[in-house]
């Protein structure tokens, strides 16, 4: 990473593109914390995380909704528990979390799967667990690193148009991506990364080599 | 406390879901504990063996026919009058000779010989004392000039060695308990160490996806910290029931045997302090599980 100055307002939505080691996935790591920058500071809501201790850091990490490649889903836990386990680490009550999922679950067309396991779920809807679980502590950003990535095409402009939507409500979104078809469809602000660095940063951006 | 509640479910079906591994934790530190409960057991024995002996261990001065009655008396009232000495029992000459006759040792032929009308036994006092120190107050009254010349023998010398003959020989045994016991509980955090640490491994997913959606530390590495208490718990309870069946078994098989005397000697030590030695184990169970635990975290759980 070198030289990276970056502005993201409110409600944006920002798509980061480049090519497989352009720094894409090192830069999401960082604004999750999961990586420090050498040098320098990541401003988030006016708080330098760069600066936050390893006690503070579960909290922040709480008001930030990820999703991944991978999904990331615990196997041994149906749905219902997978999106439950995000308010269970912050203390909920159950009560809190009885209300909360089944909403969370209907906003990404899921009720129906509440019961079933990672492993009997098709890519798309996997990922659209994902996003519930990323969505059930109603956060302020949503960081997306190569959500589509193990999808078809379908279940990708799925994916695609829930996250337009929860946009739309009102949350920050960002998206690294090396998708073309995503990026020129979505048509929104395009920040273009190689070998570390920004080289470009549009409004209304297309996906450039 | 909900918190506690979750941290608590998540350790309970870890443990089980571990299946084998946990069994296998559970074994090992099993054995130790069973080793650390024999120890104890045979520690308490042994002390309660020698202060036994040191009770029932018995000066017997036994008296030429020229002494007299009186001057018996006079000796055994000098020796009741030290605060340390609780019995003194006189044995008469029939009193003696119904101790002889009793004899298993004694061959029947001379057995025969010493009759009630010929009776040669002396008569004697037979001093139980508390404190071990006391023998040597006895042995200076005994070889007073009052009393030397009318005291055949005493068997007082005989008995020291044998108190120190257990002395060395419990030592001993303690050294080889306490050594044995010490193997098996290295072994146990050991295993308990890399059981942990096989936990944490198959479970690294789980954890990164934890912390991603913001568990705290405590939430991430307590349920492993409780499964390490839980081997020692189980380990316990296991142990405990081991230990008490195989004592029962032990008094019913060795019935009549050599052994009979030894379990008889342990098993009622054993149910007396039932609770205390469990406790014990408990403790080493729960030092082990959580320690070893501990340290395995820190090692393996990358922050």
């Amino acid at each position: 990473m070198d030289d990276i100055n970056l502005k993201i307002f409110p409600r944006d939505f920002v798509i980061l593109v480049g090519p497989s080691g352009a720094g894409k996935s090192t830069l999401v790591k960082m604004l999750i914390r999961e990586e420090k920058p050498g040098k320098g500071s990541i401003y988030v809501a006016g708080r330098d995380i760069t600066k936050l201790n390893s006690y503070d850091l579960p909290y922040y990490r709480r008001n930030i909704g990820t999703v991944y490649q991978d999904y990331k889903l615990l196997p041994t836990k149906n749905v219902y528990e997978n999106i439950a386990y995000a308010l269970e680490v912050s203390g909920d009550s159950d009560e809190e979390i009885k209300k909360r999922v089944p909403k969370v679950l209907k906003s990404v067309n899921l009720e129906d799967k509440a019961q079933s396991y990672p492993d009997q779920l098709s890519g798309g809807e996997a990922q659209r667990v994902s996003i519930a679980r990323a969505l059930i502590h109603n956060p302020k950003i949503l960081i997306a690193d190569e959500p589509t990535g193990n999808l078809d095409p379908e279940a990708s402009r799925e994916v695609a148009d829930i996250l337009e939507k929860i946009n739309c409500l009102g949350t920050t979104v960002i998206l690294a991506t090396h998708d073309r078809e995503l990026v020129d469809r979505m048509r929104k602000r395009v920040v273009a990364m190689k070998q570390g660095r920004i080289i470009s940063d549009q409004r209304h951006g297309r996906y450039v080599c | 406390m909900t918190t506690l509640r979750r941290i608590l479910r998540e350790a309970f079906t870890d443990f089980f879901r571990n299946g084998l591994l946990s069994v296998t934790a559970t074994l090992i530190m099993t054995l130790a504990l069973i080793c650390v409960g024999i120890f104890m057991v045979m520690f308490m024995s042994t002390n309660k063996a020698i202060a036994d002996l040191k009770n029932k261990v018995d000066i017997v001065v036994n008296f030429k026919d020229e002494a007299s009655e009186s001057l018996i008396s006079q000796l055994k009232s000098q020796l009741l009058s030290r605060q340390q000495i609780k019995t003194v029992r006189y044995i008469s000459k029939d009193d003696a000779l119904k101790e002889f006759q009793s004899r298993d040792s004694v061959k029947s032929e001379i057995r025969q010989i010493v009759t009630a009308q010929d009776n040669p036994l002396p008569r004697g006092l037979q001093i139980q004392s508390v404190d071990f120190a006391e023998y040597d107050y006895v042995s200076t009254l005994i070889k007073s000039t009052a009393y030397s010349q009318f005291i055949d023998s005493s068997s007082y010398d005989d008995n020291k060695d044998t108190i120190n003959n257990i002395n060395n020989s419990t030592s001993f045994v303690e050294k080889v308990g306490l050594g044995l016991s010490g193997l098996f509980i290295l072994i146990a955090a050991m295993v308990v160490f890399n059981t942990v640490k096989l936990a944490v491994f198959f479970r690294s997913k789980e954890i990164d996806v934890m912390r991603l959606v913001g568990a705290s530390e405590m939430y991430v590495k307590t349920p492993f910290l409780i499964e390490g208490f839980l081997y020692g718990f189980f380990a316990t309870l296991i142990s405990m029931g081991v230990i008490t069946g195989a004592i029962k078994l032990l008094g019913v098989v060795s019935a009549g045997s050599v052994f009979q005397r030894f379990i008889e000697g342990m098993a009622p030590i054993f149910f007396a302090q039932f609770w205390f030695i469990t406790f014990v184990m408990l403790m080493v169970g729960m030092v082990i599980g959580l320690g070893a635990s501990w340290l395995s975290i820190r090692k393996n759980v990358i922050t």
